[in-house]
C-alpha cells in the first residue's frame, strides 16, 4: 500500500515539477508569430504545389506576411484569393491573369498507330519505359492517365485515351507538367478568355510523322508564313511565340488553314 | 582515465547509431546537408547532456532512494519529453533558422530511442555523476559524428550516377550499413 502511494505521489511530483518548469518556459521564450499567417495559410488553397516559387503554402504565408511577394503568387488560388489576401494585408489589388494546363498532343486512341499491344502496368510512365507502350510515335501521348491522377482539382478527364483539361477547374499548379511521361503539359497564360496552341511535340520530320498519326505536326511552315513571328517552325515543329502576338493576330486563319489541324483553340 | 573510456566507448566504440542501431530515424531523416545534421546533432547532445543529468538525480534521489526502479521508463520519458520542449522553444527563439531546418525531427528527439536508451544504461551500469554526464555527453557526441559522417557522404551522392531503384532511401540504407561496419572494426579499441 505504502509503495503505491509513493509511486503514486513521486511520479505526480515529477509531473507538476515539470508542467510548472515548461509554463514558466513558455512564458519566457514565446515567440511572437505573425497572426496573419495562419489567417493567410486558412485562405490559401493549401496544396503545397510550389508554383508561387516557395516551398508550400506556409512559406509563401510567411512571405506574404513580411511584404516580399505579391499577393497574386498563388496561381491555384486565382483571382479569389488573391483578392482575400489583398483585403487581409491592407494592399492594392492586383488582376490574376488566369493560365491554364494546355495537352500538346491531338491524337486520341483511335489516330495512334500501334506496332505492337502493351499488355503491362496501366501508367505512362510504365508504358513508356516498355517501347514506348507500343505507340508508333515517340512524342505523343500514351493515354494512361498519369495526368489525371495526379490533377489535385480533379480537372482532367480522359477522352477516348486523350487528356481533357477543364479550364474551369484547372489552377495551373503543374502537377501534370511533372507527372506526364513525356513532358505534353505545358502551363500557359490566356489571351483574353482564349488561347491558341499547337497541339503536337512531334520533331519528327514530315514523311514520319504521318507514317505514325494523322494528326501530328508536320512543318510545313503554312501558319508561319500566314502569322508572321508569331509562329515559327523549328525542328520540324511549330511553335507559338505569345510574346510576339497583338490584336491583330489572325489566329483563325492558320487554325483554319492548318492542313493536320494541329493548331487548336482552348477556351 | 575510466572518464577517458567512458568517453571513447559511447562516442565511437559503442556508438549508439551505428553499433547499437539506436535513434535511426534522425540519422536517416536530417542527414542529407552537413550543416542540419551538425544542428540535429548540437541539439541532440544538448538534451542526452541535460537528459543524463537529470535522469541520473532523479534515478539516484527518487527512484533508488524509494525502491522504485518499476518507474524507470515513465519518468525517464517524462524528463526527455519535457526536456525537447524546452529545447525547441529555445531554439524556435535563438535560432529561427535552425528551427526551421530541424523541423519536424526536433519534436521528434521527443522519441529518440537513443536518449530513453542512454538513461536506462546509464542507471544499468550504475554510472555515478560525472560518469553519467560524460557518458550522456559522449552518446551526444557519437551521434552528431555518425549523422555528419552521413551528412558528408549523402552530399557526394547528390552527384552519383546511381541506378534507379537505388536513388534515394535505397543507397541511403547500403551506406548506412557500411558506416556500421566501419564503426565495428573500432571495436578492438577497447577489451573490456
Amino acid at each position: 500500500m505504502n509503495e503505491i502511494l509513493i509511486s503514486v505521489m513521486s511520479m505526480v511530483g515529477l509531473g507538476v515539477f515539470f508542467a510548472l518548469v515548461l509554463s514558466v518556459a513558455d512564458r519566457t521564450m514565446s515567440v511572437k508569430e505573425d497572426k496573419r499567417i495562419a489567417d493567410i495559410e486558412g485562405i490559401l488553397p493549401g496544396v503545397n504545389c510550389g508554383v508561387c516559387g516557395y516551398s508550400g503554402c506556409h512559406s509563401f504565408a510567411v512571405a506574404l506576411s513580411e511584404g516580399d511577394v505579391s499577393t497574386t503568387g498563388c496561381l491555384p488560388g486565382g483571382e479569389e484569393t488573391a483578392a482575400k489576401i489583398a483585403v487581409l494585408l491592407g494592399t492594392e489589388k492586383k488582376a490574376v491573369v488566369r493560365s491554364v494546363a494546355v495537352v500538346h498532343c491531338n491524337a486520341d486512341f483511335d489516330q495512334r498507330k500501334r506496332y505492337a499491344n502493351y499488355k503491362g502496368i496501366e501508367t505512362c510512365k510504365a508504358a513508356d519505359k516498355v517501347l514506348s507502350g507500343g505507340i508508333a510515335c515517340g512524342y505523343g501521348c500514351l493515354g494512361y492517365g498519369d495526368c489525371r491522377t495526379a490533377c489535385p482539382f480533379g480537372a482532367i478527364t480522359m477522352a477516348n485515351g486523350l487528356p481533357i483539361v477543364d479550364s474551369t477547374k484547372c489552377t495551373s499548379c503543374g502537377k501534370c507538367v511533372h507527372a506526364c511521361a513525356r513532358e505534353l503539359f505545358t502551363i500557359e497564360k490566356f489571351i483574353e478568355s482564349e488561347i491558341v496552341v499547337v497541339a503536337c511535340r512531334s520533331k519528327a520530320s514530315c514523311g514520319a510523322v504521318r507514317r505514325v498519326c494523322g494528326v501530328g505536326c508536320i512543318g510545313c511552315k503554312v501558319c508561319e508564313k500566314l502569322t508572321g513571328d508569331v509562329f515559327k517552325v523549328r525542328d520540324n515543329l511549330a511553335e507559338v511565340h505569345y510574346d510576339k502576338a497583338d490584336k491583330d493576330t489572325d489566329w483563325n486563319k492558320a487554325i483554319e488553314k492548318c492542313p493536320t489541324k494541329v493548331i487548336v483553340k482552348v477556351t | 582515465m575510466n572518464l577517458v573510456l567512458i568517453f571513447i566507448a559511447a562516442a565511437i566504440t559503442n556508438n549508439f547509431v551505428l553499433t547499437y542501431f539506436l535513434g535511426i530515424c534522425p540519422f536517416l531523416g536530417v542527414s542529407r546537408k552537413i550543416e542540419s545534421a551538425l544542428g540535429m546533432g548540437f541539439a541532440t547532445t544538448f538534451v542526452m547532456t541535460l537528459a543524463a543529468v537529470i535522469t541520473w538525480l532523479i534515478n539516484h534521489f527518487l527512484l533508488i532512494r524509494f525502491n522504485l526502479p518499476f518507474l524507470e521508463y515513465v519518468s525517464f520519458i517524462l524528463v526527455i519529453a519535457s526536456l525537447v520542449q524546452i529545447v525547441e522553444m529555445f531554439i524556435h527563439k535563438t535560432s529561427p533558422d535552425l528551427y526551421r531546418a530541424l523541423g519536424i525531427y526536433l519534436p521528434l528527439i521527443t522519441t529518440n530511442c537513443a536518449i530513453l536508451g542512454l538513461a536506462l544504461f546509464a542507471s544499468l551500469r550504475e554510472y555515478g555523476f560525472i560518469e553519467s554526464v560524460i557518458f550522456g555527453f559522449a552518446a551526444g557526441v557519437g551521434f552528431t559524428l555518425a549523422l555528419v559522417i552521413m551528412g558528408g557522404i549523402r552530399e557526394e551522392l547528390e552527384f552519383a550516377d546511381l541506378p534507379e531503384p537505388l536513388k534515394g532511401a535505397g543507397i541511403t540504407l547500403i551506406i548506412a550499413g557500411m558506416l556500421a561496419l566501419a564503426f565495428m572494426g573500432f571495436s578492438g579499441l577497447i577489451s573490456s
